[in-house]
């Protein structure tokens, strides 16, 4: 019989009654590379995580090569031959290239003992069919972000292989190494191995994939084959029409200057970086995964400390040294900081809704150390209300909540404290399309209320819909500085890559 | 089952059940649990448990964990009943310079987790090792008589019908009930536990948060200490002998999560009550004593799988590991 690769139909899926996937067919043939195309929650991440056994679909079937499957783990479907390598790379720091590539299927020689020869061997062959030279030998911390993701392509391909999953495998990579990635994906097409290839990156879509599945909010919108479409066509089907107005911005009037970062350097990430932040403006800086970002965050919100050798330059808020020495100056100060790690940085998950949002502001809710807890109430149920965060009560665990409720309840913790300047760290990622919206409302609140919002983000249409000012950072410098208006998304698209 | 009742299951106060299940057990198997007479002794016995657990509430609360407390015990005991039996300082001094050693021994813990950032596992079980052997070589393993018998008062004199330091825990808990609740210090305890990271950005001093608790504990175990000497008017050197590891049964069964954030007095208290009654039990029972500690350690297992149970860690889908 003729192998017919993966065939999903009609699959559904919810959690806990929201609908996250509806109706979806999903096809891979044998040795195509599939585009899997799509938003943050457009369910691109749940329906592989369908495919590799991680979730299991409420509705819908799997027929893999014609035989009606259900994987209930994702080691039944690595037995299945479908293979998953996920973004944040889950591989062994410590282990060797070997033991990480044989991991799940170490070799055991007679005495049921660890046969080291052969593991070295079955991953130098394994490099080898991809074409790569990598010391299996090596510790794989000591690798690169692009070797560490080749070694772990080179575990997925360890025994009967099908399908690989590739998770956004180029958001971490320099330009040179996506190229190399590229390669190796045309060679696993070349020996039958089917890719499915996730990314946001409308051009690398173009370039590798032979087909392309376009995801908007839980539903498909269409299968195209890449030859007979061109990026416009793409990007209006991945944005869809159900949303009007995405970016609900308004201008307000910029005031005064209330941050000045003169000459900021990290070490090895960020050179030589200055610009100014007005009262009532949104300064919106964009640039890739990996451009500095983070870390021009976490030196305004004191994070690297006063005395900290690897940071030079000066900030000043108001005029006044603003080199803080930890997180808590900067609070004091008047900083809020919405980190692009929600779940580890900005949120205590396993804490209630009100436990989080005055988590910051118990100084202003105490007196003499005893907490006005009239006075934390009023707070927490204002906030709740005036957010919109949807739950049951202000005690729920954070947990429970969507992810674009958490968001909303950290953006409230800032709130509480009445920050004067506020930066918002890839404030919309993974928070579906209405929750984003309600973050755009949000800034635009902060901006009528005073607060200088610093907009940091990889989302070029982010940016360009919402920053008054943008600057394009790009390997740790600041490569332009423009009013918005005077440039098109597509220029400015253009800038960040 | 009604949800007002899975709310309850659900929540500390289910430890409340077991204590009261223990309690019912004891009174079937023995007559004289009961009595007003017995019910004081509980009390009284509970207070060594009791108070050294609170402390370590405070601790475990943090996601930290101090296994100094019976090296802190018996070094602040010897050195304090040794002066006081040479009568070189009066009660009063006595006491306070015990109470000074554990805030000493807190400091010297905290500082190794917090400034020098040693794991509190090994940190606190170094300082043990040196706090009961500098308690050894002080005593030179001999027991301290020969105190002042003004010095029992805190241990044995009734006031109200219990002794003073029965009403001395009580003190304290329903304190730390108030500092833990209602207080900002308290939130800071918790999110300290629950998230380091996320507390250190919301502008928390997570470092002096952790620093805190093992001077309170250190504090703790001085009292526990004093209590322990005052009422048995001399000082041994396995007087602390295992406290830690009591205190961490009281504050785990009383539903405590070992990685912070979760758990409180109230449920301490119960532990700490549980763990006495049991053992009380068993003495009304005349058990043997060597079988006494195996029927200890199961019940903890038992209490823990309750406890997990509740939580809903035993028996949950793989995909929620």
């Amino acid at each position: 019989m003729e192998k017919q690769g993966l065939i999903m139909k009609s699959i559904g899926k919810q959690f806990n009654g929201v609908t996250v996937l509806e109706g979806v067919d999903f096809e891979v043939r044998p040795g195509e590379i599939h585009g899997l195309l799509g938003e943050n929650g457009a369910g691109k991440s749940t329906l592989m995580k369908i495919v590799n056994g991680v979730l299991q679909p409420t509705a819908g079937e799997i027929h893999i090569d014609g035989e009606k499957t259900a994987f209930d783990s994702p080691h039944a479907a690595s037995g299945a031959g479908i293979r998953m390598v996920y973004q944040e790379l889950d591989l062994f720091a410590h282990l060797t290239v070997a033991e990480n590539i044989c991991q799940g299927n170490i070799p055991k020689n007679s005495l049921r003992l660890v046969n080291w020869t052969r593991m070295r061997e079955i991953s130098r062959e394994l490099l080898a069919t991809i074409d790569v030279d990598i010391d299996v030998d090596e510790r794989l911390d000591r690798l690169s972000i692009a070797q560490q993701q080749i070694v772990a392509i080179a575990r997925a391909l360890n025994g009967n292989c099908k399908i690989i999953l590739l998770d956004e495998p180029t958001s971490a990579l320099p330009k040179k190494d996506v190229e190399n990635l590229f390669k190796i994906v045309r060679q696993l097409k070349e020996k039958n191995i089917s890719v499915v290839f996730i990314s946001h990156k409308l051009d690398e879509m173009m370039e590798i994939t032979d087909r392309i599945t376009i995801l908007n909010n839980g539903r498909k919108v269409a299968t195209v084959d890449t030859a007979d479409i061109n990026e416009d066509i793409l990007a209006e089907m991945v944005v869809g029409r159900t949303i009007k107005n995405k970016y609900p911005k308004i201008r307000y009037k910029a005031g005064e200057t209330l941050l000045k970062m003169e000459h900021v350097s990290l070490k090895g990430r960020l050179h030589d970086v200055s610009f100014e932040l007005k009262k009532g403006e949104v300064l919106g800086i964009v640039g890739l995964l990996g451009a500095g970002k983070t870390e021009i965050a976490k030196a305004l919100f004191g994070v690297y400390g006063k005395g900290n050798k690897r940071l030079t330059g000066n900030i000043y808020m108001n005029g006044k040294d603003a080199r803080f020495a930890a997180p808590a100056q900067a609070v004091k100060a008047g900083i809020g900081y919405i980190s692009e790690d929600r779940g580890s940085e900005g949120l205590q998950v396993e804490q209630a809704i009100d436990f989080n949002i005055s988590l910051a502001a118990l100084r202003k809710m105490s007196r003499l150390g005893l907490l006005n807890l009239k006075r934390e109430r009023e707070t927490n149920t204002r906030l709740i209300e005036k957010l919109k965060i949807k739950c049951e009560t202000p005690r729920q665990k954070v947990s429970s909540l969507s992810g674009g409720n958490q968001q909303k309840v950290v953006i409230a913790k800032w709130f509480a404290t009445q920050a004067r300047i506020v930066v918002l760290d890839e404030p919309t990622r993974g928070i579906d399309i209405g929750a984003k919206v309600e973050v755009y409302n949000l800034i635009n609140e902060m901006v009528e209320a005073g607060i200088g919002v610093l907009l940091l983000s990889s989302e070029v249409p982010e940016v360009f819909g919402m920053a008054d000012r943008i600057l394009v950072l790009k390997d740790g410098k600041i490569t332009g500085e423009m009013e918005n208006g005077s440039i098109t998304e597509a220029e400015l698209q253009r800038q960040v890559m | 089952m009604n949800k007002k009742v899975k709310l309850f299951m659900k929540s500390q106060g289910s430890v409340f059940l077991i204590l009261v299940l223990m309690c019912l057990v004891a009174s079937l198997f023995t007559d004289k649990f009961f009595s007003p007479s017995n019910l004081s002794n509980v009390l009284t016995q509970s207070v060594t448990c009791g108070i050294s657990a609170l402390g370590m509430t405070f601790v475990i609360l943090t996601g930290g964990i101090d296994l100094s407390v019976g090296g802190c015990i018996v070094f602040t005991a010897t050195i304090g009943m040794k002066f006081l039996a040479e009568g070189t300082v009066g009660v009063g001094t006595a006491v306070l310079m015990m109470l000074g050693l554990g805030i000493l021994v807190g400091v010297f813990n905290g500082f190794l987790i917090t400034v020098l950032k040693m794991p509190s596992f090994i940190a606190t079980l170094a300082s043990s090792s040196v706090t009961a052997g500098l308690a050894l070589y002080i005593s030179m393993g001999k027991t301290i008589i020969g105190l002042p018998i003004e010095y029992s008062v805190i241990g044995l004199k009734k006031v109200m019908g219990l002794p003073i330091c029965v009403w001395m825990m009580f003190a304290l808990y329903i304190l730390s009930y108030i500092v833990l609740k209602y207080t900002g210090y308290g939130r800071k305890v918790y999110a300290t536990g629950s998230n380091r990271k996320s507390a250190w950005l919301s502008g928390i001093n997570v470092r002096i948060v952790e620093f805190s608790v093992y001077v309170i504990n250190g504090l703790m175990s001085a009292l526990v200490g004093i209590v322990l000497t005052s009422k048995l008017l001399s000082s041994t050197s396995t007087i602390g002998n295992g406290m830690e590891v009591n205190s961490i049964a009281a504050v785990v069964i009383g539903g405590a999560s070992m990685t912070g954030g979760e758990g409180g007095v109230a449920g301490t208290i119960v532990g700490a009550l549980i763990l006495t009654i049991i053992s009380n039990a068993m003495n009304l029972m005349s058990v043997n004593a060597y079988l006494q500690e195996v029927v200890m350690g199961l019940i903890i297992i038992i209490a823990l799988l309750f406890d997990m149970l509740r939580k809903g860690y035993i028996f949950r889908k793989p995909d929620e590991e």
